[in-house]
């Protein structure tokens, strides 16, 4: 019950997002990968003037790799334009439901005025929910059927 | 202060016994799961998710061949099989980390040259609470779900988000 709750009240801020790789619609695409390999990152936003036109993902990459595509055009080219978004005030139970049924694992967060402010991901989802039975997951033993010998300490 | 269950005396935390009763004291240490959530999670086997079939290869198959598989079959990441046995894993993120913009060198060569060897994997009856902590704890996307020794499945983090929204009660 409290736990209904709290997806319902607490904002997606909680949810540990991501701060976002924003680059500039005229970026080229192959620039772009590189930049989200040195920050292990699986997407960035476009924008331009501190507005998003589009999202470019790992997914959006792996196809242009797949098609062996040229990747000296400009990600504005490629990317996903009108990314499905979370206004800043969404609740954590609205960003888990829009990931599941639209099977995106990214959604950008907005500011009122529409400036990207973060990058709800599938894993802080997935660690925000964790922190609510952290004793079910991180009391696990590092091997299912291991059984331990001795007592810690003892 | 802490009291004994049995006698009610003070006991110092983390004590075996109770220096008044003798009564062993070591099962209150034991965590118990607070939710229905919880009780699932170490109730519930991997196979109730129903592990998709994982998409494999061999590990000469070219890079470039697997890319288009992974378009086609609209996957995330495939398998590399030598003689039935997993040797390896290949997924989008390596794609990205590995081939990057120098994809074009690469498409001729053998799978094997940039897959993850040896991934960790699970086994189909154990609990889905391993393969959350697996995903959390190594950043994983992707589990191969062996069933006595043979790849049979792959579960994902979204069969996991969705076991979890359904379970939760997500509200509408």
């Amino acid at each position: 019950m409290s736990f209904q709750l709290s997806l319902s009240t607490e904002a997606v801020t909680a949810a540990y997002p991501d701060q976002p790789l924003i680059v500039e619609p005229t970026a080229n695409v192959g620039e772009v990968m590189q930049l989200m390999r040195a920050q292990k990152t699986g997407s960035v936003l476009v924008c331009e003037n501190g507005k998003v036109l589009g999202i470019f993902t790992e997914r959006d990459a792996l196809k242009l790799m797949a098609a062996a595509a040229d990747l000296s055009q400009a990600v504005s080219q490629v990317m996903s334009q009108d990314p499905v978004s979370l206004s800043a005030d969404a609740n954590v139970g609205e960003a888990i439901k829009m990931m599941s049924q639209g099977g995106y694992r990214h959604l950008p967060i907005l500011s009122s005025e529409g400036k990207p402010t973060g990058l709800a991901t599938v894993y802080g989802i997935i660690h925000y929910l964790v922190d609510h039975f952290p004793q079910t997951i991180y009391t696990l033993p590092p091997n299912p059927g291991a059984i331990t010998s001795e007592r810690e300490g003892a | 202060m802490i009291t004994c269950p049995f006698c009610e005396s003070e006991i110092l935390e983390g004590a075996d016994i109770c220096d008044d009763c003798q009564q062993s004291l070591t099962d209150m240490s034991i965590p118990q799961p607070a939710t229905p959530v919880e009780r699932g999670l170490l109730k519930d086997r991997i196979k109730t998710l129903e592990p998709k079939a994982p998409s494999t290869v061999s590990p000469d198959t070219p890079i470039g061949t697997v890319l288009e598989k992974m378009i086609t079959e609209s996957i995330g990441c495939v398998m590399i099989v030598h003689e039935d046995e997993l040797i390896g894993i290949f997924t989008e993120r390596d794609a990205l980390m590995k081939l990057n913009a120098e994809v074009s060198q690469f498409v001729e060569r053998p799978i094997s040259s940039c897959m993850t060897p040896d991934p960790i994997t699970l086994e189909a009856k154990n609990r889905i609470a391993f393969a959350l902590h697996k995903m959390h704890v190594g950043g994983y996307r992707h589990i191969p779900i062996m069933t006595e020794g043979k790849l049979t499945g792959v579960v994902s983090i979204r069969d996991i988000l969705a076991y979890l929204t359904e379970r939760i009660g997500v509200p509408v």
